[in-house]
Protein backbone atom coordinates (compact mmCIF):
# COMPACT_ATOMS: atom_id res chain seq x y z
CA UNK A 1 0.00 0.00 0.00
CA UNK A 2 1.21 3.54 -1.33
CA UNK A 3 -0.12 6.80 0.35
CA UNK A 4 1.33 9.89 -1.58
CA UNK A 5 0.39 13.80 -0.33
CA UNK A 6 1.00 15.49 -3.81
CA UNK A 7 4.46 14.62 -4.97
CA UNK A 8 5.78 13.85 -1.14
CA UNK A 9 5.25 9.96 -0.90
CA UNK A 10 4.38 9.18 3.00
CA UNK A 11 3.83 5.97 2.84
CA UNK A 12 5.53 3.16 -0.06
CA UNK A 13 4.90 -0.20 -0.29
CA UNK A 14 3.90 -0.76 3.01
CA UNK A 15 3.02 -4.19 4.10
CA UNK A 16 1.38 -4.90 7.15
CA UNK A 17 -1.33 -7.35 9.44
CA UNK A 18 -2.49 -7.29 12.59
CA UNK A 19 -3.60 -11.07 13.17
CA UNK A 20 -6.65 -11.62 15.89
CA UNK A 21 -5.27 -11.70 19.34
CA UNK A 22 -1.79 -10.37 18.35
CA UNK A 23 -0.04 -7.10 19.54
CA UNK A 24 2.58 -5.05 16.84
CA UNK A 25 4.93 -2.18 17.98
CA UNK A 26 4.77 0.47 15.24
CA UNK A 27 8.29 2.47 15.23
CA UNK A 28 10.18 4.87 13.38
CA UNK A 29 11.62 8.46 13.65
CA UNK A 30 9.04 11.74 13.44
CA UNK A 31 7.45 11.77 10.12
CA UNK A 32 8.23 8.27 9.31
CA UNK A 33 4.20 8.05 8.30
CA UNK A 34 3.38 5.80 11.69
CA UNK A 35 0.52 8.44 12.31
CA UNK A 36 -0.96 8.36 8.80
CA UNK A 37 -0.80 4.44 8.37
CA UNK A 38 -2.97 4.62 11.53
CA UNK A 39 -5.14 7.12 9.82
CA UNK A 40 -5.31 4.94 7.01
CA UNK A 41 -6.83 1.84 8.93
CA UNK A 42 -9.33 4.19 10.22
CA UNK A 43 -10.75 5.50 7.15
CA UNK A 44 -9.78 9.16 7.30
CA UNK A 45 -7.43 8.69 4.39
CA UNK A 46 -7.66 6.62 1.39
CA UNK A 47 -4.32 4.63 -0.12
CA UNK A 48 -3.20 6.15 -3.79
CA UNK A 49 -2.13 2.36 -4.08
CA UNK A 50 -3.44 -0.81 -2.56
CA UNK A 51 -5.37 -1.29 -0.31
CA UNK A 52 -6.09 -1.54 3.78
CA UNK A 53 -8.93 -3.59 5.48
CA UNK A 54 -10.11 -3.19 8.77
CA UNK A 55 -11.44 -6.44 10.32
CA UNK A 56 -11.35 -7.88 6.94
CA UNK A 57 -13.69 -4.95 5.55
CA UNK A 58 -12.94 -1.22 3.87
CA UNK A 59 -12.40 0.59 6.60
CA UNK A 60 -14.70 3.18 4.31
CA UNK A 61 -17.39 0.70 5.78
CA UNK A 62 -18.90 1.86 9.40
CA UNK A 63 -18.97 -1.55 10.31
CA UNK A 64 -15.46 -2.08 9.69
CA UNK A 65 -15.16 0.05 13.02
CA UNK A 66 -17.59 -1.70 15.40
CA UNK A 67 -15.25 -3.05 18.37
CA UNK A 68 -12.41 -1.20 18.09
CA UNK A 69 -11.12 1.23 19.77
CA UNK A 70 -8.83 4.60 19.13
CA UNK A 71 -6.45 6.47 20.88
CA UNK A 72 -4.97 9.25 18.76
CA UNK A 73 -1.58 11.33 19.12
CA UNK A 74 -2.85 14.54 20.40
CA UNK A 75 -6.02 13.76 22.04
CA UNK A 76 -8.05 16.59 20.50
CA UNK A 77 -11.03 16.18 22.94
CA UNK A 78 -13.95 19.18 22.52
CA UNK A 79 -12.74 21.30 25.69
CA UNK A 80 -16.30 22.65 26.65
CA UNK A 81 -17.81 19.46 27.04
CA UNK A 82 -17.39 17.29 30.68
CA UNK A 83 -15.94 14.19 30.80
CA UNK A 84 -18.89 12.21 31.21
CA UNK A 85 -20.89 13.36 28.43
CA UNK A 86 -18.38 12.78 26.26
CA UNK A 87 -17.97 9.34 27.50
CA UNK A 88 -21.58 8.64 27.36
CA UNK A 89 -21.89 9.53 23.88
CA UNK A 90 -18.85 7.79 23.06
CA UNK A 91 -20.64 4.59 24.85
CA UNK A 92 -23.35 5.00 22.83
CA UNK A 93 -21.71 5.09 19.45
CA UNK A 94 -19.65 1.93 19.97
CA UNK A 95 -22.98 0.05 19.91
CA UNK A 96 -23.37 0.11 23.92
CA UNK A 97 -27.40 0.33 25.19
CA UNK A 98 -28.60 2.75 27.39
CA UNK A 99 -28.65 0.74 30.40
CA UNK A 100 -25.00 -0.92 29.91
CA UNK A 101 -23.90 2.73 29.20
CA UNK A 102 -23.46 4.26 32.90
CA UNK A 103 -21.62 1.10 33.90
CA UNK A 104 -19.06 0.87 31.47
CA UNK A 105 -18.28 4.81 31.87
CA UNK A 106 -17.93 3.72 35.39
CA UNK A 107 -15.43 0.96 34.58
CA UNK A 108 -13.20 2.77 32.34
CA UNK A 109 -13.17 5.80 34.22
CA UNK A 110 -12.36 3.83 37.76
CA UNK A 111 -9.38 1.85 35.50
CA UNK A 112 -8.01 5.28 34.21
CA UNK A 113 -8.34 7.19 37.01
CA UNK A 114 -10.89 9.58 36.43
CA UNK A 115 -13.90 8.06 38.37
CA UNK A 116 -13.90 11.33 40.40
CA UNK A 117 -13.99 13.72 37.59
CA UNK A 118 -16.64 12.94 35.54
CA UNK A 119 -18.37 16.54 35.93
CA UNK A 120 -15.42 18.52 34.96
CA UNK A 121 -15.26 20.18 31.86
CA UNK A 122 -12.33 18.33 29.14
CA UNK A 123 -10.86 22.00 29.08
CA UNK A 124 -9.87 22.22 32.28
CA UNK A 125 -7.56 19.09 32.06
CA UNK A 126 -3.88 18.89 32.60
CA UNK A 127 -2.28 17.01 29.36
CA UNK A 128 -2.04 13.66 31.26
CA UNK A 129 -5.32 13.56 31.94
CA UNK A 130 -6.71 14.34 29.07
CA UNK A 131 -4.63 11.44 27.97
CA UNK A 132 -6.93 9.24 30.35
CA UNK A 133 -10.23 10.21 29.32
CA UNK A 134 -8.72 9.32 25.70
CA UNK A 135 -7.90 6.20 27.05
CA UNK A 136 -11.05 5.76 28.48
CA UNK A 137 -12.78 6.13 25.37
CA UNK A 138 -10.76 4.04 23.37
CA UNK A 139 -11.26 1.19 26.29
CA UNK A 140 -15.32 2.18 26.15
CA UNK A 141 -17.27 -1.33 24.96
CA UNK A 142 -14.18 -3.57 25.59
CA UNK A 143 -12.75 -3.37 21.98
CA UNK A 144 -11.65 -6.51 19.98
CA UNK A 145 -9.47 -4.05 18.11
CA UNK A 146 -7.11 -0.62 19.65
CA UNK A 147 -5.24 1.36 17.79
CA UNK A 148 -2.77 3.97 20.08
CA UNK A 149 -0.87 6.63 18.65
CA UNK A 150 1.46 7.26 21.12
CA UNK A 151 -0.26 6.33 24.30
CA UNK A 152 2.06 7.48 26.92
CA UNK A 153 2.10 10.81 25.35
CA UNK A 154 1.70 13.60 28.58
CA UNK A 155 1.95 11.00 31.01
CA UNK A 156 4.50 10.72 34.21
CA UNK A 157 6.12 7.15 34.76
CA UNK A 158 3.87 6.00 36.78
CA UNK A 159 1.55 6.78 34.06
CA UNK A 160 3.87 5.00 31.64
CA UNK A 161 3.31 2.04 33.90
CA UNK A 162 -0.68 1.73 34.03
CA UNK A 163 -0.33 2.43 29.99
CA UNK A 164 1.08 -0.80 29.86
CA UNK A 165 -0.29 -2.78 32.40
CA UNK A 166 -4.21 -1.77 30.71
CA UNK A 167 -2.24 -2.66 27.43
CA UNK A 168 -1.25 -6.16 29.02
CA UNK A 169 -4.81 -7.16 30.67
CA UNK A 170 -6.28 -6.01 27.30
CA UNK A 171 -4.39 -8.41 25.12
CA UNK A 172 -4.90 -11.26 27.78
CA UNK A 173 -8.79 -10.34 26.96
CA UNK A 174 -7.76 -11.43 23.51
CA UNK A 175 -7.26 -7.72 22.27
CA UNK A 176 -5.44 -7.27 19.05
CA UNK A 177 -3.18 -3.98 19.35
CA UNK A 178 -1.55 -1.98 17.50
CA UNK A 179 0.85 0.41 18.96
CA UNK A 180 2.51 3.39 17.67
CA UNK A 181 5.33 4.74 19.96
CA UNK A 182 8.55 6.14 19.85
CA UNK A 183 9.37 4.41 23.66
CA UNK A 184 10.85 1.60 22.53
CA UNK A 185 10.94 0.03 26.06
CA UNK A 186 6.92 0.48 26.00
CA UNK A 187 6.80 -1.77 22.53
CA UNK A 188 9.56 -4.07 23.66
CA UNK A 189 7.63 -4.78 27.27
CA UNK A 190 3.72 -5.24 25.34
CA UNK A 191 3.85 -5.94 21.74
CA UNK A 192 5.15 -9.40 20.42
CA UNK A 193 5.70 -8.34 17.22
CA UNK A 194 7.44 -4.84 15.65
CA UNK A 195 7.49 -3.02 12.33
CA UNK A 196 10.06 -0.18 11.86
CA UNK A 197 9.08 2.51 9.97
CA UNK A 198 11.40 4.88 7.96
CA UNK A 199 10.72 7.52 5.70
CA UNK A 200 7.41 5.92 4.85
CA UNK A 201 8.98 2.67 3.85
CA UNK A 202 8.90 -1.30 6.34
CA UNK A 203 12.32 -1.43 6.62
CA UNK A 204 12.19 -4.70 9.05
CA UNK A 205 9.43 -6.45 10.78
CA UNK A 206 8.87 -9.54 12.78
CA UNK A 207 8.61 -10.97 16.24
CA UNK A 208 11.06 -8.95 18.33
CA UNK A 209 13.64 -11.34 19.11
CA UNK A 210 14.23 -11.75 15.50
CA UNK A 211 14.09 -8.00 14.70
CA UNK A 212 16.60 -7.93 17.77
CA UNK A 213 20.32 -9.36 16.86
CA UNK A 214 22.15 -11.45 19.68
CA UNK A 215 23.35 -9.13 22.19
CA UNK A 216 20.80 -5.61 20.82
CA UNK A 217 18.46 -4.23 22.43
CA UNK A 218 15.91 -3.38 20.50
CA UNK A 219 16.71 0.37 20.88
CA UNK A 220 20.09 -1.01 19.35
CA UNK A 221 18.23 -2.59 16.78
CA UNK A 222 16.11 0.31 15.94
CA UNK A 223 19.20 2.96 15.79
CA UNK A 224 20.72 0.44 13.34
CA UNK A 225 18.03 -0.29 10.92
CA UNK A 226 17.02 3.86 10.76
CA UNK A 227 20.83 4.56 10.43
CA UNK A 228 21.49 2.22 7.53
CA UNK A 229 17.84 2.81 6.14
CA UNK A 230 17.90 -0.53 4.27
CA UNK A 231 15.63 -2.87 4.55
CA UNK A 232 16.52 -5.80 6.83
CA UNK A 233 15.42 -8.55 4.04
CA UNK A 234 17.45 -11.41 5.56
CA UNK A 235 15.02 -10.94 8.76
CA UNK A 236 12.05 -9.28 6.56
CA UNK A 237 8.68 -11.11 7.63
CA UNK A 238 5.80 -10.43 6.05
CA UNK A 239 2.94 -11.30 7.90
CA UNK B 1 -26.55 2.52 12.43
CA UNK B 2 -29.78 2.94 14.40
CA UNK B 3 -31.94 5.90 14.59
CA UNK B 4 -31.59 6.21 18.12
CA UNK B 5 -27.67 6.77 17.61
CA UNK B 6 -28.57 9.12 14.73
CA UNK B 7 -30.55 11.11 17.08
CA UNK B 8 -28.03 10.81 19.45
CA UNK B 9 -25.73 12.78 17.14
CA UNK B 10 -28.08 14.87 16.32
CA UNK B 11 -28.24 15.96 19.82
CA UNK B 12 -24.29 16.59 20.41
CA UNK B 13 -24.76 18.77 16.90
CA UNK B 14 -27.35 20.99 19.02
CA UNK B 15 -25.61 20.61 22.12
CA UNK B 16 -22.45 21.41 20.58
CA UNK B 17 -24.14 24.77 18.82
CA UNK B 18 -25.51 25.96 22.35
CA UNK B 19 -21.86 25.64 23.91
CA UNK B 20 -20.66 27.86 21.49
CA UNK B 21 -23.44 30.55 22.37
CA UNK B 22 -25.01 30.52 19.06
CA UNK B 23 -28.58 29.69 20.52
CA UNK B 24 -28.61 32.48 23.48
CA UNK B 25 -27.63 34.94 20.79
CA UNK B 26 -30.24 33.76 18.57
CA UNK B 27 -33.56 33.70 21.17
CA UNK B 28 -31.79 36.96 21.71
CA UNK B 29 -32.64 38.35 18.30
CA UNK B 30 -36.01 35.88 18.09
CA UNK B 31 -36.87 38.50 20.35
CA UNK B 32 -35.50 41.45 19.54
CA UNK B 33 -37.24 41.14 16.13
CA UNK B 34 -40.73 40.30 17.65
CA UNK B 35 -40.72 43.24 19.96
CA UNK B 36 -40.06 45.66 17.22
CA UNK B 37 -42.40 44.27 14.59
CA UNK B 38 -45.46 44.51 17.47
CA UNK B 39 -43.97 47.75 17.86
CA UNK B 40 -44.18 48.70 14.59
CA UNK B 41 -47.81 47.09 13.86
CA UNK B 42 -49.43 48.34 17.24
CA UNK B 43 -49.43 51.72 15.42
CA UNK B 44 -51.95 53.59 13.66
CA UNK B 45 -50.87 54.31 10.88
CA UNK B 46 -52.86 56.81 8.27
CA UNK B 47 -52.15 57.79 4.71
CA UNK B 48 -53.91 60.14 2.77
CA UNK B 49 -53.63 60.74 -0.91
CA UNK B 50 -55.46 63.32 -2.62
CA UNK B 51 -57.82 63.25 -0.02
CA UNK B 52 -58.51 59.94 0.08
CA UNK B 53 -57.26 57.73 3.44
CA UNK B 54 -55.61 54.41 1.81
CA UNK B 55 -57.47 51.20 3.91
CA UNK B 56 -54.99 49.65 6.54
CA UNK B 57 -55.62 46.36 4.68
CA UNK B 58 -52.92 47.69 1.81
CA UNK B 59 -50.84 49.28 4.29
CA UNK B 60 -50.25 46.00 6.14
CA UNK B 61 -50.20 43.76 2.83
CA UNK B 62 -47.17 46.08 2.08
CA UNK B 63 -45.38 46.43 5.01
CA UNK B 64 -45.91 42.34 5.23
CA UNK B 65 -44.40 41.76 1.85
CA UNK B 66 -41.62 43.66 3.19
CA UNK B 67 -40.91 42.19 6.40
CA UNK B 68 -41.04 38.97 5.54
CA UNK B 69 -39.06 39.29 2.70
CA UNK B 70 -36.54 40.92 5.17
CA UNK B 71 -36.84 37.83 7.37
CA UNK B 72 -36.47 35.50 4.84
CA UNK B 73 -32.96 36.95 3.64
CA UNK B 74 -31.76 37.23 7.23
CA UNK B 75 -33.09 33.78 8.01
CA UNK B 76 -30.94 32.31 5.45
CA UNK B 77 -27.76 34.39 6.27
CA UNK B 78 -28.77 32.44 9.45
CA UNK B 79 -28.77 29.12 8.08
CA UNK B 80 -25.55 29.84 6.40
CA UNK B 81 -23.62 31.33 9.08
CA UNK B 82 -24.29 28.47 11.26
CA UNK B 83 -23.69 25.72 8.76
CA UNK B 84 -20.42 27.52 8.02
CA UNK B 85 -18.45 26.27 10.56
CA UNK B 86 -20.32 23.80 12.26
CA UNK B 87 -19.23 20.81 10.10
CA UNK B 88 -15.60 21.76 9.35
CA UNK B 89 -14.83 23.04 13.29
CA UNK B 90 -16.29 19.74 14.96
CA UNK B 91 -13.32 17.88 12.46
CA UNK B 92 -11.06 20.69 13.21
CA UNK B 93 -11.13 20.64 17.21
CA UNK B 94 -11.06 16.79 17.09
CA UNK B 95 -14.55 15.84 18.50
CA UNK B 96 -15.65 15.12 15.07
CA UNK B 97 -12.65 13.06 13.57
CA UNK B 98 -13.19 10.84 16.62
CA UNK B 99 -16.82 10.21 16.37
CA UNK B 100 -15.71 8.77 12.94
CA UNK B 101 -13.26 6.14 14.78
CA UNK B 102 -16.99 4.63 15.58
CA UNK B 103 -19.24 2.87 13.91
CA UNK B 104 -20.75 5.77 11.93
CA UNK B 105 -20.80 6.69 8.27
CA UNK B 106 -19.55 9.88 7.02
CA UNK B 107 -23.21 10.69 5.44
CA UNK B 108 -24.69 9.53 8.96
CA UNK B 109 -22.02 12.33 10.37
CA UNK B 110 -22.77 15.49 8.10
CA UNK B 111 -26.58 15.27 8.07
CA UNK B 112 -26.45 14.97 11.87
CA UNK B 113 -24.33 18.08 11.51
CA UNK B 114 -26.86 19.85 9.45
CA UNK B 115 -30.25 18.64 10.94
CA UNK B 116 -28.55 19.85 14.15
CA UNK B 117 -27.88 23.98 12.15
CA UNK B 118 -31.13 23.50 10.80
CA UNK B 119 -33.20 22.58 13.76
CA UNK B 120 -31.69 25.50 15.81
CA UNK B 121 -32.47 27.64 12.06
CA UNK B 122 -35.60 26.36 11.55
CA UNK B 123 -36.88 27.38 15.03
CA UNK B 124 -35.59 31.10 14.94
CA UNK B 125 -37.39 30.79 11.17
CA UNK B 126 -40.56 29.82 12.75
CA UNK B 127 -40.56 32.38 16.16
CA UNK B 128 -39.62 35.26 13.46
CA UNK B 129 -41.26 34.37 10.54
CA UNK B 130 -44.01 32.68 12.38
CA UNK B 131 -44.76 35.34 14.92
CA UNK B 132 -44.19 38.52 12.23
CA UNK B 133 -47.18 36.50 9.70
CA UNK B 134 -49.57 36.33 13.14
CA UNK B 135 -49.21 39.61 14.08
CA UNK B 136 -49.69 41.37 11.15
CA UNK B 137 -52.57 38.99 9.89
CA UNK B 138 -54.51 39.82 12.87
CA UNK B 139 -53.50 43.65 13.11
CA UNK B 140 -54.01 44.07 9.36
CA UNK B 141 -56.63 41.69 8.84
CA UNK B 142 -54.90 39.36 6.29
CA UNK B 143 -55.43 36.06 5.69
CA UNK B 144 -52.27 33.97 7.50
CA UNK B 145 -52.36 30.93 4.49
CA UNK B 146 -49.94 33.26 2.03
CA UNK B 147 -47.57 34.20 5.02
CA UNK B 148 -47.64 30.09 5.74
CA UNK B 149 -46.50 29.17 2.50
CA UNK B 150 -43.64 31.87 2.30
CA UNK B 151 -42.72 30.12 5.49
CA UNK B 152 -42.49 27.13 4.10
CA UNK B 153 -40.96 27.87 1.21
CA UNK B 154 -38.29 30.08 3.73
CA UNK B 155 -38.02 26.62 5.72
CA UNK B 156 -36.44 24.67 2.48
CA UNK B 157 -34.50 27.37 0.92
CA UNK B 158 -32.95 26.52 4.72
CA UNK B 159 -31.79 23.40 3.96
CA UNK B 160 -30.25 24.39 0.61
CA UNK B 161 -28.49 27.29 2.16
CA UNK B 162 -27.36 25.46 4.86
CA UNK B 163 -25.48 22.35 2.95
CA UNK B 164 -24.42 24.54 0.55
CA UNK B 165 -22.36 26.95 2.95
CA UNK B 166 -21.78 22.80 4.47
CA UNK B 167 -20.52 21.90 1.66
CA UNK B 168 -18.18 25.04 0.30
CA UNK B 169 -16.86 24.84 4.39
CA UNK B 170 -15.02 21.38 3.33
CA UNK B 171 -12.79 23.81 0.97
CA UNK B 172 -12.78 27.16 2.35
CA UNK B 173 -12.36 29.01 5.65
CA UNK B 174 -14.99 29.78 7.87
CA UNK B 175 -15.42 33.22 7.28
CA UNK B 176 -14.22 33.06 3.87
CA UNK B 177 -17.30 30.67 3.20
CA UNK B 178 -19.63 32.83 5.33
CA UNK B 179 -18.78 36.07 2.96
CA UNK B 180 -19.57 33.14 -0.10
CA UNK B 181 -23.24 32.58 1.42
CA UNK B 182 -23.70 36.30 2.14
CA UNK B 183 -22.82 37.64 -1.29
CA UNK B 184 -24.90 34.53 -2.79
CA UNK B 185 -28.04 34.41 -1.28
CA UNK B 186 -27.73 39.23 -0.88
CA UNK B 187 -27.08 38.76 -4.81
CA UNK B 188 -29.87 36.23 -5.47
CA UNK B 189 -32.42 38.06 -3.45
CA UNK B 190 -32.28 41.65 -5.07
CA UNK B 191 -32.00 39.57 -8.53
CA UNK B 192 -35.37 37.98 -7.25
CA UNK B 193 -36.81 41.39 -6.17
CA UNK B 194 -35.52 43.70 -9.35
CA UNK B 195 -37.15 40.70 -11.45
CA UNK B 196 -41.04 40.60 -9.54
CA UNK B 197 -40.58 44.55 -10.23
CA UNK B 198 -40.19 44.11 -13.87
CA UNK B 199 -36.41 45.51 -13.98
CA UNK B 200 -34.58 44.56 -17.11
CA UNK B 201 -31.51 42.44 -15.22
CA UNK B 202 -27.43 41.90 -16.08
CA UNK B 203 -26.68 38.86 -17.70
CA UNK B 204 -25.73 37.41 -14.21
CA UNK B 205 -28.46 38.38 -12.20
CA UNK B 206 -30.65 37.08 -14.65
CA UNK B 207 -28.90 34.05 -14.15
CA UNK B 208 -28.92 33.72 -10.74
CA UNK B 209 -32.89 34.74 -10.92
CA UNK B 210 -33.93 32.09 -13.10
CA UNK B 211 -31.64 29.42 -11.72
CA UNK B 212 -30.61 30.25 -8.63
CA UNK B 213 -32.65 29.12 -5.43
CA UNK B 214 -35.65 31.36 -5.14
CA UNK B 215 -34.80 33.01 -2.11
CA UNK B 216 -37.91 36.15 -2.53
CA UNK B 217 -39.43 34.45 -5.33
CA UNK B 218 -40.71 32.00 -3.17
CA UNK B 219 -41.75 34.72 -0.17
CA UNK B 220 -42.97 37.38 -2.87
CA UNK B 221 -45.65 35.00 -5.13
CA UNK B 222 -47.53 33.49 -2.02
CA UNK B 223 -47.54 36.91 -0.73
CA UNK B 224 -49.09 38.87 -3.82
CA UNK B 225 -52.29 37.92 -2.09
CA UNK B 226 -50.97 40.46 0.54
CA UNK B 227 -49.90 43.27 -1.87
CA UNK B 228 -52.38 42.99 -4.62
CA UNK B 229 -49.81 42.82 -7.22
CA UNK B 230 -49.62 39.69 -9.03
CA UNK B 231 -46.15 38.50 -10.06
CA UNK B 232 -46.52 37.18 -13.55
CA UNK B 233 -42.25 36.37 -14.58
CA UNK B 234 -42.19 33.31 -13.23
CA UNK B 235 -44.73 30.19 -12.56
CA UNK B 236 -45.55 28.46 -9.28
CA UNK B 237 -44.47 25.49 -10.62
CA UNK B 238 -41.46 26.69 -11.69
CA UNK B 239 -40.66 27.71 -8.08
CA UNK B 240 -41.44 24.37 -6.71
CA UNK B 241 -39.27 22.43 -9.05
CA UNK B 242 -36.35 24.92 -8.41
CA UNK B 243 -36.67 24.68 -4.69
CA UNK B 244 -36.36 20.52 -4.84
CA UNK B 245 -33.68 21.09 -7.29
CA UNK B 246 -31.24 22.74 -5.04
CA UNK B 247 -32.62 21.21 -2.08
CA UNK B 248 -31.60 18.09 -3.85
CA UNK B 249 -28.26 19.41 -5.73
CA UNK B 250 -26.85 20.97 -2.02
CA UNK B 251 -27.29 17.81 0.14
CA UNK B 252 -26.25 15.42 -2.76
CA UNK B 253 -22.79 17.76 -3.29
CA UNK B 254 -22.21 18.08 0.38
CA UNK B 255 -22.10 14.44 1.24
CA UNK B 256 -20.80 12.92 -1.68
CA UNK B 257 -18.05 15.46 -1.56
CA UNK B 258 -17.57 14.83 2.76
CA UNK B 259 -17.82 10.74 1.17
CA UNK B 260 -14.61 11.68 -0.58
CA UNK B 261 -12.41 14.00 1.57
CA UNK B 262 -8.95 13.27 3.45
CA UNK B 263 -10.20 14.28 7.14
CA UNK B 264 -6.64 13.83 7.88
CA UNK B 265 -6.45 17.58 6.26
CA UNK B 266 -8.74 19.40 9.01
CA UNK B 267 -6.60 18.53 11.66
CA UNK B 268 -4.19 20.86 10.20
CA UNK B 269 -6.30 23.66 9.32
Amino acid sequence: MTKHFGSRKALSGVDLALPEGSSLGLLGPNGAGKTTLLRLILGHASPSEGQVQLQGMSPFEPESRVGVGYLPERVLLPGRVRIGSFLRLHARLAGLDSEAVEPEVNRVTELTGISSRLEEPIATLSKGLAQRVGFAQAFLGDPRVLLLDEPSSGLDPIGMREVRDWISAARERGCSVLLSSHLLSEVERVCDRVAILHEGHVIDQGETEKVVRAGETLEDAFVRLVQTGTKNSGELDRA
Amino acid sequence: MTASVFFLLVLESLQDAARRRIVPAILVLCFLTLVSINSCTTCNAEITTNNLQAPPVDIFGWVGVSVLGVLAVWSLILAGMLASDHLSASLEDGSGLLILTRPVSRKQFALARLFGTLLITWSAVIVMMGGASFMLSLRGDLSLWPALIALAATLVNCVSIAGLAMFISLFLPRIVTFLCVVGFVGWTAIANLMSASGMTLGLWSDVLDRFGPPILSSVIIPLAAWSGQAIESVSVTEIVFRLGLWLFASLSSLLFFFAQQELSRFEAR
